[in-house]
This record gives C-alpha cells, sequence and structure tokens, in this order.
C-alpha cells in the first residue's frame, strides 16, 4: 500500500533544522547519564515492554568544526565509518550489522556526526560491540575510501536544485560572514576529490576518541546493563586530547542585505532571515515563541495575515534551527506572482508586496504585546511538535544524545515545555526588538517565457 | 549529510510487540458511519483521522479538483467558528490538523494529547457537519489552490505523475489532475461545491478512525453523539469507467520548468483488491529505488554515474494504480537510462529477482511499513486509507502478504503491470523540446 507522498521540501527542512521538544509518555526523571574512565558519556532511558532498542552515538564534530580548507572531510569520514575496521572486512562488517537485527547508519550533521540504529534487546550486545569498534578502529581503507568518494560525489551532484534550497543556501551566505553553517551539509566537491585516505585518518583520530563522544540509548534494557556493555565495547580505547574548540563567535548584520535572482520555475520564493540565538542562549525560548507566532503553523500571524487574508502565497512558515551556535530565523514564501493574471504585475512587484506585508507583522512583533490567545497557540504549537517528534523510539534516542552532544544537557528534553511555558508576552516582545533588526532577503523570481 | 533510509532502520518494529495495543474494532453505526478504533495506551496521544469517500474518482471533466477544493474549506468556517479559528484553537493544545486529497479519498487528521480528544472531536465533527463555504473563504482558497498549482508545474516528481496519469488512464477520472486545472478552478461556484459536499460528505461514504488512548465505549458513544448528520438515502453512484489498456509505448518529450532534465516512465499497476499483485509492486519499486542498496542507486549511479535523484513508486488506488520511475539525469545520459531500466524489467518479467535481492527489497517495504505503522497516525491512518479503497481490514494483512511473497509472485507483477512495450514514456526539463 502507498499513498503518494507530497511531504516537501519544507516539511523536511523543519524537521532536519527545527526538531521540537517536550516528553512523551514515561518521566524524564528516568534518565540516567555516566562518563566512563575514557570520557565517554553514556545516556540510557529505560523503556520496558517493546522488545526494542534504539541507539545513538553521538561524536562531537559537525560542519562547524571544518574549515574553508577541509569542508567536507566530515562527511566523507561519517559515511565510510561503518564500511570496515581494523579487525573487520566490509563484508564482515555488513554481516555483523545484519546478524545484529538489522540496520544501522550515519549522519553527518550541523553540529555533529552520528551512528544511528534500532536493534532487539536481544542484539544489544552484539550492537554495542559493531558500535564500539565502527568508532574506534575504523579504517579507510583505499578501496572503500575510492568507493565512499564515488558514492559521496554523486550524491552531492544528485542533490537537486530546489529552488528553496538554493536560496536557503543563499541566505546562508547572506548572514554569516565565518561560520560553518553557511556552507551547505554536502560541502566541497573539491576536498572531497583532493581527500586521500591519510587526510580521513587523522580526521578521525583528531575527532573520534572517546571523550568527544555521547552514547544515548531509549528503549528495552537496564541501565546497569547498557553502562556495563559500553564499558566493554569501548573497553582499551583511551582518552586522547582534543583540538582546543575556540567556538564560534556571534556576528551581527551591520546594515540588511538583499539579493534578488532569476529561477526557472513558475513560482517565486521569498525569503527574509536574522541571526538569533543559539538553542543554549537565554533568549532562547522567547525567540522560539516569536519565531511560532509569526509563522509557525496555520494560526500563525503570516498565515493568517498573508495567506488567509491576502492571499499571498501557497506554502507559508518560518525555520528555526536549534543550533550550538548562532542560528537564524528564515521567514519564507512562496508564492505564483502570475495568478491574478493583471498585466503590469511583475514577480518582483508580488515579492516586494510580501515582503512588506511580512515586515509589517514582524514591527507588530516588536511594537506590541501577543494577546493571551496568541501567546498560548504559539506555546501549544511549539510544544506540541516537540511531543510529537518524539514519537518513535529511534528520534527519542537521538534528541535525548544531541541536547547532550550540543551541551544543553540531556535534560533539556524534558524541560523544553516548562522552558516554553514560562515565556510571557514581555519576553517575546523583548526579544523580537533585539533580534528583528537588520534582515538578508533573497527573493528568486520566475525567468519570464 | 548521509542519507540513511530511516525505514530500514526501523524494520525490527515489524515483528516488535506493541504491548499495549488492543485489537481494532470496525463498527458501523445506524447512521451509516464507519467507526474504526484501536486503543494504544504506550504514550498519551491519539491520532484521530476522518476519510470521505470523494476524491478524483468521483470527478468528471467539469468539476474536477472539487474535492481538493471542499478539503481546502472544510476547515475554514462553521457557524459557530470564523476562518483560522478551528486552526488556532487545535494548535493551542499542540495539535496540527493535516488535510490531503487523493485519487479515492479526501482526509483529515491530527494526533492531540489524549486529554484533548473531547475538544478535537469536537472540533473534527462540527468542521465536518457545518462548514460553511463563505463567498470570502472560496475566494480566498481559490487564489491558494491556483499557487499549488503552479507549484506542482515546478516539481519534478508531481508534475511527472500527473503527466503519466493522463496519458495512462484515458477516460477514467484518475487521468484528471488532483487540484484540477487553473481553468475549473476559476469556475467552480459555492452552489457547486455545496452540492458536491452534501452529496459525498455523508456517513455511508465516511470513516472516523481513532488510535491511541482513549477507552472503547466512550468514544463510540461520543462520535456517535457528534456525526448525527442525516443520511443521504441515495448516495451518489460511482462514475469510474474501466480502464482501457495501451495499445502500444508512447514516447513523449515534454518541455518543463525544472532546474534539471528527467525521465518518467509509468505503467498501470494492481488494483487495490488485488493484495498480492499490490505488495509485489511495492517490493518491485523498493527495489528499483528504496536506499543505498537498491538498483538505481547501484547499477545508475554508483556503477556507471547516470542518474541523479531517482523516485520509483507504486501509488495503490482502488482502480489500477500508478507505478512510476522518474529520474534525472543529463540530456545525453536519459536515453542510456531508460534503455537500462527497460532491460531490467523484461529481465525481471522473465526471471524475477534473486533470492537475495527478493528477501532485501521484502525488508526495506517492510521496513517501511512499521515506519509509518509505528506512530498513532499512521496506524489510524492506514485503516483510513483501506477503508476508502475499499475495506479497513486489509490493512492488517498487508505485512503477512509481502512477507509471503515468492519469485513467482514477482514474475507474475512484473509480467502482467510492468511490460516494456505498454509504457508511457517521457523525457521532460529545460532542455527538451515538445514534440510528440
Amino acid at each position: 500500500m502507498r499513498r503518494i507522498n507530497i511531504a516537501g521540501i519544507i516539511a523536511l527542512l523543519i524537521v532536519m533544522a527545527a526538531p521540537c521538544w517536550c516528553q512523551n509518555g514515561s518521566d524524564g526523571k528516568s534518565v540516567s547519564k555516566k562518563t566512563l574512565d575514557n570520557g565517554l558519556i553514556v545516556i540510557v532511558k529505560p523503556e520496558q515492554g517493546s522488545g526494542l532498542v534504539a541507539i545513538a552515538a553521538m561524536v562531537k564534530v559537525g560542519v562547524g568544526q571544518e574549515s574553508i580548507q577541509t569542508a567536507g572531510l566530515g562527511n566523507f569520514v561519517s559515511r565510510l565509518l561503518l564500511a570496515s575496521t581494523r579487525a573487520k572486512s566490509a563484508e564482515k562488517v555488513a554481516s555483523a550489522a545484519d546478524a545484529a537485527g538489522g540496520n544501522i547508519g550515519s549522519e553527518w550533521e550541523r553540529d555533529l556526526t552520528s551512528i544511528r540504529t534500532v536493534t532487539s534487546s536481544s542484539g544489544f550486545d552484539r550492537t554495542m560491540n559493531l558500535i564500539g569498534e565502527c568508532l574506534a578502529e575504523a579504517n579507510f581503507e583505499p578501496k572503500w575510501v575510492e568507493h565512499g568518494r564515488k558514492d559521496l560525489l554523486a550524491y552531492i551532484r544528485s542533490q537537486s536544485a530546489d529552488p528553496f534550497d538554493r536560496a536557503y543556501s543563499d541566505m546562508r551566505q547572506l548572514l554569516y560572514e565565518d561560520n560553518g553553517y553557511r556552507r551547505p551539509k554536502s560541502v566541497s566537491e573539491r576536498a572531497i576529490s583532493l581527500a586521500t585516505p591519510q587526510d580521513l585518518k587523522q580526521f578521525f583520530a583528531m575527532y573520534y576518541p572517546p571523550n568527544n563522544i555521547v552514547l544515548s540509548i531509549v528503549g528495552d534494557v537496564t541501565a546497569e546493563h547498557a553502562f556495563e556493555r559500553t564499558r566493554r565495547a569501548f573497553a582499551g580505547v583511551v582518552a586522547r586530547k582534543l583540538p582546543i574548540d575556540r567556538g564560534v563567535p556571534d556576528e551581527s548584520l551591520d546594515k540588511p542585505k538583499s539579493q534578488i535572482s532569476e529561477v526557472n520555475s513558475n513560482t517565486a520564493y521569498l525569503l527574509t532571515g536574522w541571526l538569533a540565538p543559539a538553542a543554549g542562549s537565554a533568549d532562547y525560548a522567547a525567540m522560539a515563541v516569536a519565531a511560532n507566532a509569526l509563522g509557525g503553523g496555520k494560526g500563525s500571524l503570516m498565515f493568517r495575515e498573508m495567506r488567509q487574508r491576502q492571499g499571498i502565497g501557497y506554502e507559508i512558515g518560518v525555520i528555526y534551527p536549534k543550533l550550538r551556535y548562532q542560528s537564524h530565523i528564515v521567514a519564507y514564501v512562496i508564492t505564483d506572482p502570475f495568478k491574478d493574471a493583471k498585466p503590469k504585475v511583475s514577480a518582483q512587484d508580488t515579492l516586494q508586496a510580501a515582503q512588506n506585508a511580512l515586515m509589517k507583522l514582524v514591527d507588530k512583533l516588536k511594537s506590541e504585546q501577543l494577546s493571551a490567545e496568541e501567546l498560548q497557540r504559539a506555546k501549544g504549537y511549539a510544544i506540541g511538535a516537540y511531543s510529537l517528534e518524539h514519537q518513535r523510539i529511534l528520534n527519542r534516542a537521538v534528541l535525548l544524545g544531541w541536547a547532550e552532544t550540543i551541551g544543553l544537557g540531556y535534560a533539556f528534553n524534558q524541560q523544553y515545555s516548562d522552558i516554553i511555558g514560562a515565556v510571557t508576552a514581555a519576553d517575546v516582545q523583548h526579544a523580537a526588538k533585539k533580534y528583528f533588526t537588520n534582515c538578508a532577503t533573497v527573493m528568486l523570481s520566475p525567468k519570464q517565457n | 549529510m548521509r542519507k540513511i533510509t530511516t525505514p530500514l532502520l526501523i524494520f525490527l518494529l515489524a515483528s516488535a510487540a506493541f504491548a499495549q495495543v488492543k485489537p481494532t474494532s470496525i463498527t458501523q453505526l445506524d447512521s451509516g458511519l464507519t467507526v474504526i478504533l484501536q486503543e494504544d495506551h504506550t504514550t498519551e496521544l491519539v491520532g484521530i483521522e476522518i476519510w470521505i469517500k470523494a476524491g478524483i474518482r468521483t470527478e468528471n471533466a467539469t468539476n474536477n479538483g472539487i474535492s481538493h477544493f471542499i478539503e481546502h474549506l472544510v476547515f475554514a468556517g462553521t457557524s459557530k467558528r470564523q476562518a483560522g479559528q478551528m486552526d488556532c484553537e487545535m494548535e493551542s493544545v499542540g495539535a496540527t490538523l493535516d488535510a490531503f486529497t487523493g485519487a479515492d479519498y479526501t482526509h483529515f487528521g491530527a494526533t492531540v494529547d489524549s486529554q484533548f480528544l473531547s475538544k478535537a472531536l469536537e472540533i473534527f465533527a462540527d468542521a465536518i457537519n457545518d462548514s460553511q463555504f463563505r463567498e470570502e473563504d472560496i475566494e480566498r482558497e481559490r487564489r491558494v489552490i491556483l499557487d499549488e498549482i503552479a507549484r506542482k508545474q515546478s516539481n519534478p516528481r508531481l508534475l511527472s505523475r500527473a503527466l503519466l496519469a493522463e496519458r495512462i488512464y484515458g477516460k477514467h477520472p484518475y487521468s484528471m489532475p488532483l487540484e484540477g486545472t487553473p481553468e475549473i478552478v476559476k469556475k467552480l461556484t459555492r452552489a457547486d461545491l455545496l452540492e458536491y459536499y452534501r452529496q459525498h460528505y455523508i456517513p455511508s461514504k465516511m470513516a472516523v478512525v481513532l488510535v491511541g488512548d482513549f477507552e472503547s465505549k466512550n468514544a463510540l458513544a461520543e462520535i456517535d453523539k457528534l456525526f448525527q448528520k442525516s443520511a443521504n438515502p441515495k448516495p451518489p453512484n460511482s462514475q469510474a469507467v474501466d480502464i482501457e489498456p495501451l495499445s502500444g509505448q508512447i514516447n513523449e518529450t515534454i518541455k518543463a520548468r525544472f532546474s534539471g532534465d528527467y525521465l518518467a516512465i509509468g505503467f498501470p499497476g494492481p488494483r487495490n483488491s488485488d493484495a498480492r499483485d499490490v505488495c509485489a509492486a511495492d517490493v518491485l519499486a523498493d527495489y528499483f529505488g528504496s536506499g543505498h542498496r537498491s538498483w538505481i542507486s547501484e547499477e545508475l549511479r554508483a556503477k556507471t554515474a547516470l542518474a541523479g535523484d531517482a523516485n520509483v513508486d507504486f501509488v495503490t488506488q482502488r482502480d489500477q494504480g500508478l507505478i512510476s520511475f522518474v529520474v534525472s539525469g543529463t540530456p545525453d545520459d536519459l536515453p542510456k537510462i531508460k534503455d537500462a531500466i527497460m532491460n531490467k524489467l523484461a529481465e525481471i518479467g522473465s526471471r524475477g529477482l534473486s533470492s537475495a535481492e527478493l528477501e532485501l527489497a521484502k525488508r526495506t517495504t517492510l521496513g517501511q511499513s512499521a515506519y509509518e505503522l509505528e506512530t498513532v497516525s499512521g496506524r489510524a491512518n492506514a485503516y483510513g486509507f483501506y477503508f476508502a479503497l475499499s475495506d479497513a481490514a486489509l490493512a492488517d494483512t498487508y505485512q503477512a502478504n509481502v512477507k509471503s511473497l515468492t519469485n513467482a509472485d514477482i514474475i507474475r507483477t512484473a509480467g502482467k503491470y510492468l511490460n516494456p512495450d505498454r509504457a508511457v514514456i517521457l523525457t521532460l526539463g529545460p532542455n527538451a523540446e515538445a514534440s510528440k
């Protein structure tokens, strides 16, 4: 059975960029954390009865840690983590994965690299061993490096040149001067084409010691058992000195920026963006509510005013990714500028009208406090969306580990609804004034036939 | 970012016991309304879905797009709620309304915290029973739909499927676009919408589905009370006609405003009621296109670097579904991609898959199914979908059918539906010159 899945790129982007928070079902008090002698952090949330265990192993290296020269290496390394190890050939790794109950994959993200899997309770021990071996002993055999290179380059080239992706990438270029988040996640073909197995080994040696890794385990396993198996899986792997993490300083836009270009499409794209606080910032919660009040959901200001009242735009919304370093809020409108068939209206005029309407709403957030209903809706939307993110066992493991990895602490997940719930209308207005200042604008307008 | 196939990771869920799930009950109330309930107290969430048997299949050449138009308006306003109010009420309690129109159905859904179930049910019933179709709401949504249609024109996957369907289904309503054409959408009146709504939004053509944390007895009574709309004694007759088989291969080149060039290949697939063929078609689609171990990934990408992004899909419908391949590549490579796919299809039609290939593909299909069924809304969706096509109980047999597929099923299904001599083949993109 299959239904057409029209969940477009927007939905995907939001899911990838802005996982939301809130605890689900059992209380967060059952979470235990332990730091092993070699510095590895293990977090376990037992959930009895399902017969399943989800494991997310997260390494604190993402796009943000790469320099322009090495951009792409982290992605390359992440793809080869599960290829072969010093002790096991690729075939043996694959069959170990199968024997452990199936399926295991790696992800390269903005703030971390992860190996994630769901296994049966009975396959848990074997899966832990496999993860330990891959994270300690990946060996970057030249044959697999070449295979991975080909695969990764093909993947980068196959990334659809969707106008929205392009506009969002342009937006980050305008917003940031010197921050890894500027770059697309797949990054440079050049670095990937030139990387040698030695380069990959060096990168791996630098960023993959146990003291740079968080293991998050959720499911049908006891905390004691999970700690013990993790200790065994990483036995003999010692802590190493990590590269100095200088962090990424906040930037500011000293003047508004804009970029207008043409796109071969029937629709026009408006993206307006601001630099915004990191997920760990004291201003984060107020700004998250502000972003949701502006464009989160069908009850948001943008949806009601722009889509419902003025009929501008079929797809309207706001992206506010939860990031370790300075993030960004991007409001977007996708519209057919010619639908009214008024001969004198150009795509530019339509986009400009959308931009004006949007800026009025932003000004309203700065000059007035949200009504009690608007505030409640924006908070409910944020909390509800995060709650739904926790429906899947793998996501629960990933979100728990993610919060710990980027420095928020795993408890952030269970605190999220309280953090959002505590935001007042005055907080939202204050944050809006502070962050909705100079903006960057990207417009893509359709080429005339 | 590594593009992992998340569904594969969840394969195990297929066999996992949902410890707190009770058997599903399917009840038809006196009004004719079908109520499908599955209690599951694992989390404090409830997936609520309403499925109505109104889609392209119940449309014609003069009202095409009307099911989708109504989908846009049902939650727009009732006599006690203004436009937007229902969305705000739902979002205030953390739920988001979701709606979709398909070939055979219109569906509305949301996932709510169980403490807000009664409120959500009241909102759903209000919308379904008492939509007002105010002129200002109609005009606003008309513009939004025109935007939606325009946006589809630059989406390779959606446009390709629509163009394939147009050629494959001939006089059957499935040949028409889901959203209708701009010409028809501009012409539909309030009277048209109201007439269609009164004809199709009737209890005998509708199911309410709940999956999650609730008590069945209370929920059933509440639903019975809320959805007390008078039954229409005469439900409309289905206007669907038989689908004429294609007499030969169709080849066309179409200029499209995409950022790259695409090849689209389509075939009419099995009907929903041919359950084993449906499963085999899903498995074949996954064999070709799901994940980094799929045939397209390995043969057309890793080995030969011909294909860019690729999507292979089988959409199950009440009448014959649509099997589609949509693959991007350079204009020079598209003919090579076409030949490779056609040769592979012919090979599968005679020899099927190796047992390792079949096992991997079945596992992928089961993984995707399990992934869909992991959430309460995913399960509510599956029951509602099968209700709208024919029989909700089919949702429970899908995984067993996939597991029991043999190579003989694959050969039969490929031979019956994936005949290269009866394919519709389109080349689309900025570099394509429109020609037949």
